[in-house]
């Protein structure tokens, strides 16, 4: 769903809504604005889907660390200095040329933070989180994902705490990339299992 | 509760709209704020991360598909600050404290520090095992039918439908009790559905994969 961006005036309910809560809240002395301040500036500058990026372009490149990712993707993710909250049970599932993976949460969205930051607005609404179990195709249709009939589509709902990261395939054409230019290829969406990883044409 | 978050295989729930990956993180500073209010409400410890999401269930079918997606984040943050009594009604109604907190839930206020540590290192939730896991990977297994008004992760979609254990995860806080403030553990599966068993003859050929506790299955016989 959309919402009326509050930076417009006067501010929308909503807006003057979060504010007098934050300032009751303040007030009762239970929370630190700076708290606030930081967990927002931690999503909104240090934790997000460069470091899922760097765990698949590292995979690409390494084969000890794709097969520790696909062991154990918290310790893999943590011996990289990657982990934390909503990512302390990470499960690496492999795009092949046989099977294509998909990351859902059906009744909220749960999502792993520490490699992808917090969820679009898309993963987290009603449509997605419907039609993602029961007619993944038509979902990875809407974002112009169009699989061979012979590929099998695994579907993953994120019902407990365990949080899954798709590892999608290497694009043709990027023999000899470094890991730091392979990055760049590995899109978030990608991650969440809706779209292939970027053809280097695609990032040219 | 099988209530209107519970959305898997709904049919009539609007188009989905993808994006370009470029868009903001928060779509408001409004947005922001709630995420970052309900985060360092909850480590004040009066309430789980399972309670919050029951919360949110609890607001109601109408205000389900009215509010935004952080518009419930703040009805439900707000309706458990009251319900745990942390603030009251008259407070909330008028924006003013009546006084400060107990003292016991003040002392546990976040600080910015203690807030980008929560961030790097996360809690775990796995526990340690009191039993052995009843099932084994590999095992055909039936989710039990469980119609409760408490919280729930046994999705309404697989309830009553067969499945094959996968995978043990070990034994993770159970989120039935945890709504409750009871942290106890059960045995958690990756249990994979055939999508015909959930949807039909006409459904495409794919596999459902749900991270499903103990207590909602049972031996398929």
């Amino acid at each position: 769903m959309t919402h009326p961006d509050d930076h417009t005036e006067p501010p929308s309910e909503f807006a003057l809504e979060v504010r007098a809560l934050e300032s009751l809240l303040v007030e009762k002395g239970v929370i630190d604005p700076a708290a606030l301040d930081e967990l927002i500036d931690a999503y909104e500058h240090r934790v997000g889907p460069r470091n899922g990026a760097h765990l698949v372009a590292r995979a690409w490149t390494d084969p000890a660390f794709a097969d520790a990712l696909l062991d154990d993707a918290t310790a893999a993710a943590a011996s990289v200095g990657i982990g934390g909250l909503q990512g302390e049970h990470l499960v690496a599932v492999a795009n092949t040329p046989e099977v294509h993976n998909l990351v859902v949460c059906t009744l909220c969205s749960c999502y792993p933070w520490p490699v992808l930051g917090l969820p679009p607005a898309w993963y987290k609404s009603a449509p997605y989180r419907a039609r993602a179990v029961a007619d993944p195709r038509s979902v990875l249709a809407a974002f112009g994902t169009h699989l061979a009939d012979d590929v099998e589509v695994q579907v993953w709902d994120s019902t407990s705490e365990i949080r899954y990261l798709v590892t999608p395939m290497r694009p043709a054409g990027t023999d000899g990339w470094s890991t730091g230019e392979l990055e760049t290829l590995v899109t978030r969406n990608s991650m969440i299992g809706v779209e292939p990883a970027r053809s280097p044409q695609a990032a040219a | 509760m099988n209530g209107l978050h519970d959305v898997g295989g709904m049919h009539g729930l609007g188009r989905l709209v993808p994006d370009t990956g470029d868009e903001a993180v928060f779509g408001s500073r409004s947005q922001a704020r709630v995420f970052a209010l309900t985060i360092a409400a909850g480590a004040l410890g009066r309430w789980s991360l399972d309670a919050s999401r029951h919360a949110r269930e609890r607001l109601g079918a109408v205000d389900q598909l009215r509010l935004g997606y952080f518009e419930r984040w703040l009805a439900g943050l707000t309706l458990q600050l009251r319900e745990s009594g942390v603030v009251t009604a008259d407070e909330l109604a008028s924006g003013n404290a009546d006084g400060p907190a107990p003292e016991e839930v003040v002392a546990r206020r976040l600080t910015a520090e203690r807030a980008g540590r929560a961030v790097e290192r996360g809690r775990r939730s796995d526990l340690e095992a009191a039993s052995a896991p009843r099932f084994t990977p590999g095992q055909r297994v039936r989710v039990r039918p469980h119609a409760t008004p408490g919280q729930t992760r046994a999705v309404r979609y697989a309830q009553g439908r067969f499945g094959e254990v996968r995978v043990h995860h070990g034994c993770h806080v159970f989120p039935d009790r945890n709504a409750r403030g009871e942290r106890v553990g059960e045995h958690l599966y990756g249990v994979a559905f055939d999508a015909r068993e959930l949807w039909g003859g006409s459904a495409t050929g794919h596999t459902v994969h749900v991270d499903l506790w103990e207590p909602y299955l049972e031996e398929a016989p």
